[in-house]
């Protein structure tokens, strides 16, 4: 049973990321070829992993951003309730 | 990362769903702390949502280059792409009588949140010290351009293209103009 929703979260996620349906892993390799799809963008950069987010830079991020926008929630805020 | 493991994808997402995911609830308790603030919620597994479609974008938008450099996107296209992943799922709706879910208002909201994750993984990766972050408040220069861009954000037509080149150039020059030395400002 857990191989077989571990298939289906792979099928949905290929459809979904790729747009190719698949049934199993053989046949994903197989149709990625066909699409001369061999890598994904190394795009990560594990923040987490990579100790580059803490709570405390979280927070910290949070106030800084929220002073920064506190005119524009302001208008927005108004604007809002405006409508 | 070799996509044919989609076992690895599945664990990106999963890494970048947490990360989305504290970015979103402290955005959520300090917003709805403010009592001027009109309420909102969140939908359910927005953080997921975000991360997968954030996998999707930079798929098919930043391949080309990714094939002509080293294999490595840059910090910009992460936020960019994550700021555009979340105008997509537009995860928040207003939770309180007399606010209007229309679509306009909504954009709104979930354009100051899709800035907001932009500018945290910018921090978050620039600055090792969370005490070193910038706060140029009385800067009006960058006020006046945080203010077009989340207009921007707002409206953008996601059905035409899906701008993260565009968008990643913003933050490289915010970054650059934050971190300026005031001398040369």
């Amino acid at each position: 049973m857990r191989s077989q929703i571990k298939n289906f979260k792979k099928r949905t996620m290929a459809k979904l990321l790729f747009g190719i349906s698949v049934n199993n892993e053989s046949e994903l390799k197989t149709a990625l070829i066909k699409k001369e799809i061999g890598h994904l963008p190394n795009a990560e950069m594990d923040l987490f992993e990579n100790q580059f987010v803490t709570q405390e830079k979280a927070k910290r991020g949070n106030l800084v951003i929220n002073e920064l926008f506190a005119g524009i929630d302001e208008e927005m805020v108004k604007d809002i309730s405006h409508n | 990362m070799d996509i044919s493991n989609l076992d690895e994808l599945s664990e990106k997402i999963k890494k970048r769903t947490g990360e989305i995911e504290n970015f979103l609830r402290i955005f959520l308790e300090n917003w709805n702390s403010n009592e001027n603030h009109v309420k909102i919620k969140c939908i359910e597994d927005a953080s997921e949502m975000i991360a997968t479609i954030y996998f999707h974008i930079i798929y098919n938008n930043v391949k080309g280059e990714y094939f002509k450099h080293d294999g490595h996107i840059n910090r910009y296209k992460v936020a960019s792409g994550t700021e555009i992943a979340c105008m997509l799922v537009k995860p928040l709706k207003f939770d309180q009588p007399g606010y209007n879910n229309s679509e306009n208002n909504i954009a709104k909201i979930n354009a100051r949140l899709a800035t907001e994750l932009a500018i945290q993984i910018l921090y978050s990766i620039h600055f090792e010290d969370h005490n070193d972050y910038p706060n140029p408040t009385k800067d009006k220069a960058i006020l006046a351009a945080l203010g077009s861009h989340t207009y921007w954000v707002r409206y953008f037509d996601e059905t035409k293209y899906l701008p993260v080149y565009l968008n990643s150039t913003f933050w490289e020059m915010y970054m650059a103009a934050i971190t300026l030395e005031p001398k040369l400002l």
